[in-house]
């Protein structure tokens, strides 16, 4: 009965761990869909916590998911941002937490891949014995190699973000501010949006959660609510990073309850707020109609009076 | 009477046993699933290479697309830069003191006889500059959530002096997908 279970259960593990794997590969692409060149780096995150002297050896994989083989080269790059919406990536900045690039050495830099085929790029991080505590980061490249001779030549590049910790004075709890947490009164559409804004004073990145409840004016039961999957934003050392909470299922017209939940480094923020959203257009329709009525009562008033 | 009890309590327990069997089974056997499942990022450009047949001097020709496809399983989704493969970002034609170009744009808007070249597409709706390698790279697209095979049209646009050398101008840009942090 044991030896049973165990089998069934061995068998679970092995049928989970294949559909694990098919849920990162995009299996399902048939040769239609597939493009010429196509290359799937996994993982796209990664994150180290090291301590200065040690070194750290770790991998991620290329997949070849296009049509024809390829080669690539790997290399390591810096990894921040600039403004406050992370719109703009920078991939050559020098600064305290991009010393990382220059401790990272690969096993082999240049691959060939054939289609349907992978290789595992291997990595070592050679920490110095004398860097200071916090945050590095880096952009590990993967490049399709090509050699090409027209008018606009293209290269696709996937990139692997490196989160490292260097272990020691580390400042993350008490150096984080929630400098907004805003929401609108009157919205003219849908969707439903909160906004917020929050500083890492630290030297290390941190972790922003994001909660947003909506609910009808005389209910509990939201209408909306991201209670059960946060979300969740990585704010890298020194910066600021404002985000959008947006209830894109929101109706056009109604009064809603809304409430922001925002903890960021052992900090936490509420605001609370009612919420009417309601067209344009039917704002106008009852302003006319209330001119109307007015109109209405001023024309009757003066006609009984002449009576 | 003696064997209808001793009946009775045989089925009781045997009843028991079988209602607790299937429990010290459980109990005993226990296999607890963790299955891992990573970041992925999936992209591919759908040329390599994007040519005009031929521009005469003095025209614009907005005609070249390059269509990048993104999968990613990441919560936050990703974007897409594009930066210049080398410090320069002008279109060369020839190389060395026969070198000729045609710059990269400045501003947002292609002007008949000036020349110049841009790409727009995604989040980016008007013409701009392939930033130098040693810039910060162009957002073209941003998405916060994860997709399946996305696809993301970039245009070029190229415009060219009355006096532009005839002749082949060519540059290498590189197109980036990188997860949301």
């Amino acid at each position: 009965m044991k030896v049973k279970f165990k089998f069934f259960g061995l068998l679970a593990v092995a049928f989970a761990l294949l559909l694990g794997s098919q849920t990162v590969l995009p299996a399902h692409a048939n040769d239609e869909e597939k493009a010429a060149y196509s290359q799937l780096i996994n993982p796209a995150k990664n994150y180290l916590e090291l301590n200065p002297g040690d070194v750290r050896t770790d991998s991620f994989d290329i997949y070849n998911t296009g049509l024809n083989p390829f080669s690539i080269h790997v290399y390591a790059m810096s990894f921040q941002t600039q403004g406050d919406d992370y719109q703009f990536l920078d991939y050559n900045s020098e600064n305290i937490y991009s010393q990382i690039r220059n401790w990272i050495t690969f096993e082999q830099e240049y691959y060939d891949i054939a289609p349907g085929d992978f290789v595992r790029v291997n990595y070592t991080v050679t920490v110095p014995d004398d860097v200071p505590a916090g945050g590095q980061y880096s952009a590990i490249m993967s490049e399709l190699i090509r050699d090409d001779d027209s008018a606009i030549n293209t290269i696709n590049r996937v990139s692997m973000i490196l989160y490292a910790t260097v272990n020691g004075e580390t400042h993350l709890d008490g150096y984080g501010k929630i400098l907004e947490n805003s929401i609108n009164t009157f919205f003219t559409e849908p969707p439903i949006f909160v906004s917020s804004l929050v500083k890492n004073e630290g030297n290390v990145h941190a972790t922003a959660t994001y909660i947003l409840n909506i609910y009808p004016l005389f209910s509990n039961d939201p209408a909306y609510t991201n209670e059960n999957s946060p979300f969740e934003s990585t704010v890298l050392p020194e910066t600021s990073r404002l985000n959008t909470i947006t209830w894109k299922g929101a109706p056009a017209l109604g009064i809603f309850r809304a409430v922001s939940t925002i903890s960021f480094m052992g900090e936490t923020s509420t605001t609370e707020k009612i919420i009417f959203i309601c067209p344009i257009w039917l704002i106008c329709v009852a302003i006319l109609a209330i001119i109307g009525l007015i109109a209405r009562a001023i024309a009757r008033k003066r006609s009984s009076k002449k009576a | 009477m003696t064997k209808t009890k001793l009946l009775a309590a045989a089925g009781i327990v045997a009843g028991l046993s079988v209602a607790a069997l299937p429990l010290t089974s459980y109990a005993a056997e226990n296999v607890n699933i963790n299955v891992t499942v990573g970041t992925g990022l999936q992209f591919s450009v759908d040329a390599n290479t994007v040519s005009i047949a031929n521009i005469a001097s003095g025209d614009i020709d907005e005609t070249m697309t390059t269509t990048a496809t993104v999968s990613t399983n990441n919560p936050t989704g990703y974007k897409i830069t594009v930066i210049d493969a080398d410090t320069s970002n002008a279109l060369t034609s020839g190389t060395g003191s026969s070198a000729y170009t045609i710059p990269a744009i400045t501003g947002s808007t292609l002007k008949a006889g000036t020349a110049g070249w841009g790409i727009k597409g995604g989040t980016q709706t008007n013409y701009a500059a392939v930033p130098a390698s040693n810039g910060t790279p162009l957002t073209l697209s941003t998405v916060n959530e994860p997709k399946d095979h996305q696809a993301t049209t970039f245009h070029y646009g190229v415009a060219t002096s009355p006096t532009q050398h005839s002749g082949t101008y060519t540059d290498t840009i590189i197109f980036t997908a990188t997860t949301n942090n």
